[in-house]
Parts: structure tokens; C-alpha cells; sequence
């Protein structure tokens, strides 16, 4: 049976030659983190405009943590936790600044690819939630966290994401009970 | 199976999503009825999906650029954190971005007749010069450049050049523009290359281009006999039909369109325009869309910062070529790849296939010429089966417990699945694996079949993901001999998935009930690793 169990010499390598400020390996590191980043905000965020932007924060956050990438773990993973964490800092700072970009201006940016760059179902299922709801569900289920990792992520009680949590996951379910109704003509609920 | 189950899986699957235990009771239930249950097996589907998170194509190169360049310019001669503000760095994304707006007039005018489709960009943005250029970045199948076999690497495109699709796909990448992919029976001309205009036209088949932002004063077009599609960017299929008239579909964003009397019609997104006179305006649907953003698949394969290329030739003719388990189309392909290694996979029916890891090196071609041997038919090989009962076809029973009458025995499909992995032919083998799972549900052969299936997938087809559901599958039907196999490629699983924190448990729990196997000692080490 194959066993791998030394840390990831090429990840650690690339991220320690970017800390240590190799142009050519942050450039590297950032184009093949920018998809992923950009993807993991797009989630989060329902408006692209907004995405766009906690991408760009997320991305630069990351190449300034790079020297603290330690192994263990791919630089993807690694990277998910920095860009969840910068995402849900932007989003709180939005909800407090109450902006909210129109549908027009979000149809504008990123190339009017509003959800085109999340998987078209899981788009589709976030799109009716509420951002709390949003959030949680994505850290859930998408990032896989636990409960008690998104209640420090989001200094809130734990209950209270247990509550985003159910709450979300009610309303998700209804779209795949009404999607499979229309699939299979059966009555689920 | 009732509603009353359905309901109290939902109600025991929340529970366990938000982490609150369940009972050993609790648990056999939850699992039974997601196992058993039409309704309950479709939302934990679902519910596993949204961890695929997956790579999809389409996505704005242009927009990936920005991003990247904005965080290594903000990472140069500034110290400020990150999130210090809720302003981006500068330039701002928000700022940079094209503001659309739909134009009438002038590109009207200046199409002589019938569809004109066009975006203007209202602010220059830039007075740089603007260098254009055109490449072949893939072919698979018959295709010709200027009359001679397509090859990537070859040399930029001239105007006058002519790509003639006969059989598979080929892209183009355009600069400035995106990407430009043509289906079979394409016929396309590189009418003009230059900073002002890339302008191309398409004499038959489907052209479907995805383009990034445009510079000012510049426009990418896309001409047929009865007008021409220009834009500034968008996603957009042009396609000449059976009747030789143009359609042209809008995938992404909105246009303009302008019949021959000149009247602009605003197209939106999921619509498609024919003229006939005037412009007539019909609703796609979602197959129609798949089948022209199908074209554009090959686009994402080049997209690397060190990439070579991959030219694979096969013999005999009929081959189908994947990489990296995306099927490529028909051999010949010729395509440019990032840099590293790929698994290859050349495959025709009744011949033994070939896979292989073949490097690929930046900035180097990589020649693969493939000879596929004809198996030997099934009666020659080792007597093991009924050769009659060999020869049936297999058909799926998609969630009956009873197989249908001509599904072959559970073990006779076991042996045949053993025999394509012992000829490395693996996604045939994984096929093989699963049509045994679902023709036989419940058998023993189809429960052992979860931790080769498991093994495949993570060994050989990279899918870390689909190959710990596989694991996780056979110890929740209650394990059996190779429950010791299936706990420890889960963390291998969970180890390529980055997912730090359950590797540890599973090592530890691997630990805990097989403390003295032979993996243990390199198990303790590495769970030391992901403690400290």
C-alpha cells in the first residue's frame, strides 16, 4: 500500500521561496490560488461586486501570510481558511456600512458572470439566502468547518450558527424537494 | 420507504450537520434510510456535492488577471493590513471594471446586412498600443490549418489563415480577446489581425468565443454571409444552421442586434437571434446552452503560466484520447497543457488501452504515438467465465432490488471489473465496479467492490473526494474483511484534500483498532506532524 506521510516539499518549497519574496514563486502562488479564492467568495457573497473585492483582499492577505504556511496540509485548504476568514471581515464591514451594490452594477462586474463561476446548482441554491444564512451554510458545507470553528470565525455563539445553520439547510431543502418534484413528478414532503 | 422516514432523516441529518451526537441507534437509522430512502439519498447527494466546490470553465480570465496583479502590487512598498480598510487595493476592482452599455449606429452601419451584435466599452482605459496575435492552442481530431494537419506550436496565425474542422474540436486564442473554439464540421478565416479589429469568419459550423474585456476603439467580430457578431465581451455562439442562416446565441451578458432594416433588438442572456428579414428572437434552453459551452472546454486546458504542449497520435484510427480524466476528443490531439505530469488515456473499444503518466515540460513539445493492440476476444482468456454468458450485454437496474433477467451474475461482473484493472485500464474498471453496485445492490461482491472502487478513484482517476465517499460507504454498510483497507484510504483521501484536522481523527480512530498493523508506525509519525 502507498504511504505518503512527509509534508508536501513542493508546497512548502513554493510558499517559502514567495515569503521570502521570489517574484516569479508569488506570482505562481497567486495564479494558482486566484480561482479557488475567487470561487470560495463568490460563495460566500452574493453580490459579484462584492466578491470581486473580498477576492482581492483575500489574495493579497494570503501573499502576506505566505511565510506562516507551514505543511500539513495543502496550500489550497490553507488558503480556504485565509479567504473565509478576510471574506466574512468584508462582509461584516458591508453590512455595517449597509452597502449594497444594485443588480445592475453586480451584472456588470466580473464579466456578468454573476454565478457562472460557482457551480450552477449550488449558485442556484445559495442565491435565495439571506447573507447570515449564506455564510454559515457555505462554511458548513462547502468549507467544512465545524460549528464551533464558524462561531470563532464569526464571534458568534455557537447556538447562533446552529441556528443560521438549520435554519439555511430548511430553506435549501425545499428548493431540492421542489427541484426533484419537477425531476420525478414524485411528491416528497 | 414513507414520508415519515423522509422527514425523520431531515430531522436527524440537521442534527448531525450542526454536530449534535447521535445515538448508535440514531445513526444506523440515518444511514439506512439515506441508503434506502429515493428522497433522502437525493438531498445527501445534493448536501455532498456543495463540498465539490468545482473547477468550471468559463471563468473571466481577464477578471483572474486583475485580481493577481492588484495583490502583487499591493504586496510591493506598502505595509498596511489587509483588511485595514474595506477598500481594495488600488486600483480598485470595482473601478476597473468595464462599464457595458448597449450601442446602436455606428457598427449598424457599418454591417452592410443583416446581424450585427455589439458591446461598446463607453471609457478608454488605456492608450497603449495594442498588440494583436493569433494561435492554435488545440486540435483534436481531422483538423487543418491552411490545408495542413493542425499542430499547437506551429507559429501564430496570419490573416488569410483558414482552420477546417472536419471531425472533433479545435480553440484559438486571441489576443486581445479570449478564446475561440470551433465544433466538427467548423470552416473559420482569420479576416483581420491587427490592434483595431481581430475580425474572423465563419463559413460553416459552430464558432463560439469567450472573450475578456476589450480595449477601447477595438472590436472582436465574428462575420458570416449574412452579417457579423462583434463584441466587446461576452460569451457568445455563432452558428450556421442546416438552412445556411447565422444564429447567434448569448451564453453571457446582453447585446444589441440589428436586422437589415437597422432596428436594434436588446438580447439577453439565454436568447438567441436569427435574422430573416428582421431579428427574430427565440428562448434557449439549458441543453442548447451545454451543447455550444461544451465547444469552449478545451479553452481552459492551456491556461498556465508554464505551459508545453502534448501532441498524441494513435493507431488505429477511432482513438479517443483523455487527459487527466477529461476526454479530449479523437486522435489526433494537439494541445497545450500546463506543465507537469498528466495521465494519458488512449482508448477504443475492443482494443486494450493505453495509460500512462506522461510528463509535460514548459515550453517543450511532448510526442506520444500510440499503437492499440486488439484484445483477445473474451472466450480466449483464461477459461474463468461462461464465454456465453461473457458476451451479454450488461443493463443497469437504476434502484430495483431484483436485477433485470440479462444482467450478468455479481460475480462473473466482479471478475470482469478485476480483469480491466489488471490490464490498467482503470476508468473502464471503475465503470465495470459500479454497473456491478448497481446491478447487485445488495450483494457481497457489490459491498467489497466500495474499497477497490475507493482505491481507484484516489490511485489512479484523482478523485480524493468520490473516493472517501466510497471508503466512508463500506464501513457504514457495516465494513467486513477489508475494513482495515478502507479506514486507511480514507486518510489518504482526507490527506489529498488538505483536510487537516480529519486526517487525525481518522488516524486516530485507524489507531484505535488496528494498533498493531504495519502502517501504525508511520501512522503515529505523521498524526506527531499534524499535532504539532
Amino acid at each position: 500500500m502507498p504511504q505518503r506521510t512527509g509534508a508536501d516539499d513542493a508546497d512548502l518549497g513554493l510558499a517559502r521561496r514567495a515569503a521570502e519574496g521570489d517574484e516569479r514563486a508569488r506570482r505562481l502562488l497567486a495564479n494558482r490560488l486566484v480561482r479557488r479564492v475567487a470561487r470560495v467568495s463568490r460563495a460566500m457573497l452574493r453580490n459579484p461586486t462584492d466578491a470581486e473585492d473580498a477576492s482581492q483582499l483575500a489574495l493579497i492577505e494570503i501573499l502576506r501570510s505566505v511565510h506562516t504556511y507551514s505543511g500539513g496540509g495543502t496550500l489550497e485548504r490553507w488558503a480556504d481558511r485565509i479567504t473565509a476568514r478576510t471574506v466574512i471581515r468584508f462582509a461584516r464591514k458591508e453590512r455595517e456600512r449597509g452597502r449594497r451594490t444594485t443588480s445592475a452594477e453586480a451584472a456588470q462586474s466580473m464579466g456578468r458572470r454573476a454565478d457562472a463561476t460557482i457551480e450552477v446548482q449550488l449558485g442556484a441554491y445559495l442565491e435565495p439566502l439571506s447573507p447570515e444564512r449564506r455564510e454559515v451554510l457555505v462554511l458548513r458545507h462547502v468549507l467544512e468547518y465545524s460549528v464551533r470553528e464558524i462561531a470563532q470565525m464569526i464571534q458568534a455563539p455557537e447556538g447562533t450558527v446552529k441556528d443560521r445553520l438549520v435554519s439555511a439547510r430548511k430553506q435549501v431543502r425545499k428548493m431540492i424537494q421542489r427541484e426533484r418534484e419537477v425531476a420525478t413528478g414524485s411528491e416528497v414532503q | 420507504m414513507t414520508k415519515h422516514d423522509y422527514r425523520q432523516w431531515t430531522e436527524l441529518a440537521d442534527r448531525d450537520a450542526v454536530g449534535d451526537p447521535l445515538s448508535n441507534e440514531e445513526r444506523e437509522l440515518f444511514e439506512r434510510i439515506g441508503d434506502e430512502d429515493p428522497a433522502a439519498a437525493h438531498e445527501r447527494e445534493v448536501w455532498s456535492s456543495f463540498a465539490e466546490l468545482p473547477d468550471t470553465p468559463g471563468e473571466d480570465d481577464s477578471a483572474m488577471r486583475r485580481l493577481v496583479e492588484g495583490a502583487l502590487t499591493a504586496g510591493k512598498g506598502e505595509s498596511e493590513e489587509a483588511d485595514a480598510a474595506a477598500t481594495p487595493a488600488s486600483p480598485s476592482p470595482a473601478a476597473a471594471r468595464p462599464r457595458w452599455w448597449i450601442g446602436a449606429g455606428t457598427a449598424a452601419a457599418a454591417i452592410a446586412a443583416g446581424l450585427a451584435v455589439w458591446w461598446s466599452a463607453p471609457t478608454p482605459e488605456t492608450t497603449a498600443p495594442v498588440v494583436a496575435r493569433a494561435e492554435l492552442t488545440f486540435s483534436a481530431g481531422e483538423v487543418r490549418v491552411d490545408g495542413e494537419t493542425a499542430r499547437v506550436g506551429a507559429g501564430l496565425l496570419d490573416e488569410g489563415s483558414r482552420i477546417e474542422v472536419a471531425s472533433g474540436r479545435a480553440c484559438l486564442a486571441v489576443d486581445p480577446g479570449g478564446d475561440l473554439c470551433l465544433a466538427a464540421g467548423s470552416s473559420l478565416t482569420v479576416a483581420r489581425l491587427d490592434g483595431e479589429a481581430r475580425e474572423f469568419r465563419l463559413d460553416a459550423g459552430i464558432a463560439v468565443a469567450d472573450l475578456a474585456e476589450q480595449p477601447a476603439d477595438s472590436h472582436f467580430r465574428i462575420e458570416t454571409a449574412d452579417g457579423s457578431a462583434t463584441a466587446v465581451g461576452t460569451v457568445f455562439a455563432v452558428e450556421i444552421g442546416a438552412d445556411g442562416r447565422a444564429a447567434t446565441t448569448v451564453l453571457e451578458g446582453e447585446v444589441a442586434v440589428a436586422g437589415s432594416d437597422g432596428t436594434a433588438t436588446t438580447v439577453v442572456i439565454h436568447q438567441r437571434a436569427i435574422v430573416a428579414g428582421d431579428v427574430h428572437l427565440e428562448v434557449v434552453d439549458r441543453s442548447e446552452e451545454a451543447r455550444l459551452l461544451a465547444v469552449l472546454g478545451p479553452a481552459e486546458l492551456w491556461k498556465s503560466s508554464d505551459p508545453g504542449s502534448l501532441h498524441v497520435s494513435a493507431r488505429p484510427d477511432g482513438a479517443t484520447v483523455s487527459v487527466d480524466g477529461s476526454e479530449l476528443g479523437p486522435a489526433p490531439v494537439s494541445t497545450l497543457l500546463p506543465a507537469g505530469d498528466h495521465e494519458l488515456e488512449v482508448t477504443l473499444d475492443g482494443h486494450e488501452s493505453h495509460v500512462d503518466s506522461t510528463p509535460v515540460r514548459p515550453g517543450q513539445p511532448t510526442e506520444i504515438a500510440v499503437v492499440l493492440e486488439a484484445l483477445a476476444p473474451l472466450e480466449d482468456e483464461g477459461g474463468e467465465e461462461d464465454p456465453g454468458a461473457a458476451a451479454e450485454p450488461i443493463e443497469i437496474d437504476d434502484g430495483g432490488n431484483e436485477p433485470p433477467a440479462r444482467v450478468a451474475p455479481p460475480a462473473q461482473m466482479l471478475s470482469e471489473a478485476r480483469r480491466l484493472m489488471s490490464e490498467g485500464r482503470w476508468r473502464s474498471a471503475a465503470r465495470a465496479y459500479q454497473a456491478l453496485r448497481s446491478a447487485h445492490p445488495k450483494s457481497p461482491e457489490a459491498h467489497a467492490a466500495l474499497v477497490t472502487l475507493g482505491d481507484l478513484r484516489l490511485e489512479h482517476l484523482r478523485r480524493a473526494r468520490s473516493a472517501l465517499s466510497a471508503y466512508d460507504a463500506y464501513l457504514r454498510k457495516g465494513g467486513g474483511p477489508m475494513a482495515q483497507e478502507a479506514r486507511y484510504g480514507r486518510i489518504r483521501a482526507l490527506r489529498k484534500l488538505g483536510n487537516a484536522e480529519r486526517e487525525r481523527e481518522a488516524i486516530e480512530e485507524f489507531l484505535r483498532r488496528h494498533a498493531d498493523s504495519f502502517e501504525a508506525a508511520a501512522l503515529r509519525r505523521r498524526l506527531d506532524e499534524l499535532k504539532k
